[in-house]
């Protein structure tokens, strides 16, 4: 085994947004009650970037009623596409890159194929527009290897878009207002803390000269 | 007891050949006891046997030292005395005493009378005074604790030797023993001065009775006034009688001791380093001479008022927030001292206090409400090596709380785990989550004193009213706590925007026994 030296002190972070779109299929090519949707479930960087230099594979585990339910994709786009009738969770196993010496990462993603919200206009989801459920998320690598400190440098990862739009649901916008969202619960949370510490304060003295 | 014949006999076998002698042991050995040959024997049993630990064996391999008898001088005496001891032959007979280098005296300032009188005149003190003090401070090093128990101003050395002599020969009758005064026995005596005589010259003699107005003498040495048989009283004795005045000693508290020699100290320096080519060298020993009285006395009575603190001041200080000023504190706002050694030595005292009974407390009350307000973000000193995700990465929350920080959540109108896990996003999170459980421990706390305050005021009331009311009262208030939890599970706004765990029937505070009150709320 080679000398493995980690970068002490060191954690680099690297955007992924995994998720599905679905979209419903017309009852005629082979549209029976098996196969409603056709849907895809993928693991992608922010902007579509390339995250081949540090993911060697994606293993999707499907629901075990279809056949050869893991599906290893070993280059990108890390997508599997399928039709079927059900939601369920899948798990998403991410192999790094060998030289990072890291152990594959698990996610969990439950598929996503019906509209539970409407549209936000009001009216009721369009029967033609897809589905989508995708989650973003960030994976942390501690104390990297350095080979592999240097492959995460040079390939840098392009900021996530700057404002919310259709197309990206996740942006500096919407990062930023979920500080502010926290902030204002952490404002509330400390604020109510005084209040009932107070509280306790009195009722202790209270009960103290009784 | 079946033996091996019976059973041979019931399994109708044929008796065996081999009949297995078992464990014919070995009758008196010859020779020796039977317990040493058990011991040492041929059939020795297997028992650990402890092997003896004797003295480890004597080096004699090195070779003895010569020792030779020598006389030494110590440099550190005045005198010429020599004295013998024994030392290693080899060793250099003219090298240093060893323990020369450890007489160490401090570098006192001394001042001449011409200074004195020009410079450091002070009211409250006279030359001599400060000479002696000099004394002291010489003898005793600059150590203060034993100047100030030594100090005795003006002397009272004679005094005591006089009253020694005087009430061991006992030839004292006088007058104002008649009229049994009450003094303690140092300062009544009335003596023969004349006897007294020897040696001490600060014995003066006084005409009047010595109970009630001693006069200062003069400090310095008074001539030796022999006995004047001035005013003798009825002389029932056969000597005459004089009156030693027993001058009481001023007492000077270690504050003014080092007041008064820092101030001589300070001036001394600005006079003698009036040069301005040492203006940082004087700067620099001013600055380690900057004694403030006062601030020193109001610093050792804060000290002081620390270390008597009772256990309930200290039980006070540990559940109220570090910031918030207490009703008791009776320690006036202490200016900031000269000297930094008394702020630390505060600041680790009171936080010494803090910290033991903040461990006692444990499994007791509620400790995290002694907690500060949202903690700040742990520093990630210790980073394992690993490649995790981040939303992966929250702060556990205790499974039983689950349900009400989830709860607590929904109020306020954050999801189950944030959108869009960034590092910024997930360290408020964390925050967000302990600042939740910290205010749901600080409520249920809030809640118990409430139903114990209710709980002592129905049972006040029950005294007045009839056991029935203070039973249903009671019920009520048991069944308040009881929905109280349950209730907290849906955290729903009140109408005055109560945050979270309503009791039942707060509304009748009054604690009249009334109908309970049992409101469900179903969110």
């Amino acid at each position: 085994m080679t000398s493995i030296k980690r970068m002490k002190g060191l954690s680099l972070a690297r955007p992924i947004i995994y998720g599905n779109s679905a979209t419903p299929l017309n009852g005629k090519k082979g549209g029976d009650a098996d196969h409603t949707h056709r849907w895809t479930i993928s693991v992608r960087g922010v902007n579509n970037e390339d995250i081949s230099y540090f993911i060697r594979k994606v293993a999707f585990k499907l629901h075990d009623t279809y056949d050869n339910p893991n599906r290893v994709i070993e280059k990108p786009p890390f997508e599997v596409t399928e039709t079927g009738w059900g939601e369920f969770d899948i798990i998403i196993k991410i192999h790094f890159n060998p030289i990072s010496g890291e152990k594959p990462l698990t996610l969990y993603h439950h598929l996503k194929l019906h509209p539970y919200e409407d549209d936000g206009l009001g009216n009721p989801w369009p029967k033609q527009k897809p589905v989508t459920s995708y989650s973003y998320d960030e994976i942390v690598f501690n104390e990297p290897i350095d080979s592999f400190y240097t492959i995460l440098q040079e390939n840098t990862t392009s900021n996530v878009p700057l404002k919310k739009t259709p197309h990206h649901q996740f942006s500096l916008q919407a990062e930023q207002e979920e500080v502010e969202r926290l902030d204002k619960a952490l404002k509330t949370t400390a604020q109510e803390i005084v209040r009932y510490r107070e509280k306790c304060k009195k009722l202790e003295a209270e009960l103290a000269s009784k | 007891m079946a033996t091996g014949n019976d059973v041979r006999e019931i399994f109708q076998l044929k008796a065996s050949d081999q009949v297995k002698r078992v464990h014919k042991t070995e009758r008196k050995p010859d020779g020796i006891s039977r317990e040493l040959y058990g011991l040492i024997g041929n059939n020795v049993s297997t028992v650990a046997f402890n092997n003896p630990t004797y003295k480890p064996k004597l080096n004699v391999s090195k070779k003895a030292v010569n020792w030779t008898w020598r006389p030494f001088v110590n440099p550190s005496r005045d005198d010429d005395l020599i004295l013998h001891h024994w030392e290693k032959t080899r060793t250099d007979p003219n090298e240093e005493y060893r323990f020369y280098k450890f007489n160490k005296s401090i570098n006192l300032i001394s001042f001449s009378p011409e200074e004195y009188t020009s410079h450091l005149k002070d009211p409250d003190w006279t030359m001599e005074e400060t000479s002696y003090l000099w004394d002291l401070c010489r003898r005793f090093d600059l150590r203060w604790v034993v100047i100030q128990d030594r100090y005795e101003w003006p002397p009272q050395e004679a005094d005591r030797l006089a009253l020694q002599y005087y009430n061991g020969n006992n030839l004292v009758i006088t007058e104002s023993d008649s009229n049994a005064t009450k003094k303690e026995g140092e300062d009544t005596p009335m003596k023969d001065a004349s006897a007294a005589a020897s040696g001490s010259g600060e014995i003066p003699v006084k005409a009047t009775l010595g109970a009630d107005t001693p006069t200062t003498t003069g400090a310095t040495t008074a001539a030796t006034t022999p006995a004047s048989e001035s005013k003798p009283t009825t002389a029932t004795a056969s000597t005459s009688k004089a009156v030693v005045n027993i001058t009481p000693a001023k007492t000077r508290s270690m504050e003014d001791l080092k007041h008064r020699y820092y101030a001589i100290n300070r001036i001394l320096t600005k006079i003698r380093m009036s040069d301005a080519s040492q203006a940082v060298e004087k700067a620099q020993l001013l600055s380690s001479m900057a004694y403030d009285k006062n601030r020193e006395i109001e610093r050792k009575k804060n000290l002081e008022i620390l270390n008597t603190r009772t256990p309930e001041q200290i039980e006070k200080r540990k559940k109220a927030p570090k910031g918030s000023v207490q009703a008791d504190d009776s320690a006036p706002p202490t200016p900031t001292t000269a000297t930094s050694g008394g702020n630390a030595l505060k600041g680790s005292s009171s936080s010494n206090h803090r910290r033991p009974s903040n461990a006692s407390d444990g499994p007791g009350g509620p400790s995290s409400a002694s907690a500060a307000l949202p903690p700040p973000v742990v520093k990630k000193e210790k980073l394992t090596p690993g490649a995790y995700l981040r939303s992966q990465k929250m702060t556990p929350v205790v499974s039983t709380k689950q349900q009400r920080v989830q709860s607590a959540l929904v109020t306020l109108g954050l999801p189950f785990k944030p959108a869009m896990p960034t590092a910024t996003v997930m360290a408020k999170w964390d925050q967000v989550q302990s600042n939740i459980v910290t205010l749901l421990d600080i409520k249920k706390q809030a809640d118990k004193l409430e139903s114990d305050l209710k709980v002592v005021k129905m049972r006040r009331g029950s005294l007045g009213s009839g056991s029935s009311g203070s039973s249903s009262a009671l019920a009520s208030a048991a069944a308040g706590g009881a929905g109280g939890s349950a209730g907290s599970a849906s955290l729903g706004t009140n109408v005055d925007g109560n945050f979270g765990v309503k009791r039942e029937g707060t509304g009748d505070e009054s604690g009249t026994p009334g109908p309970v009150k049992k409101k469900k709320r179903k969110e």
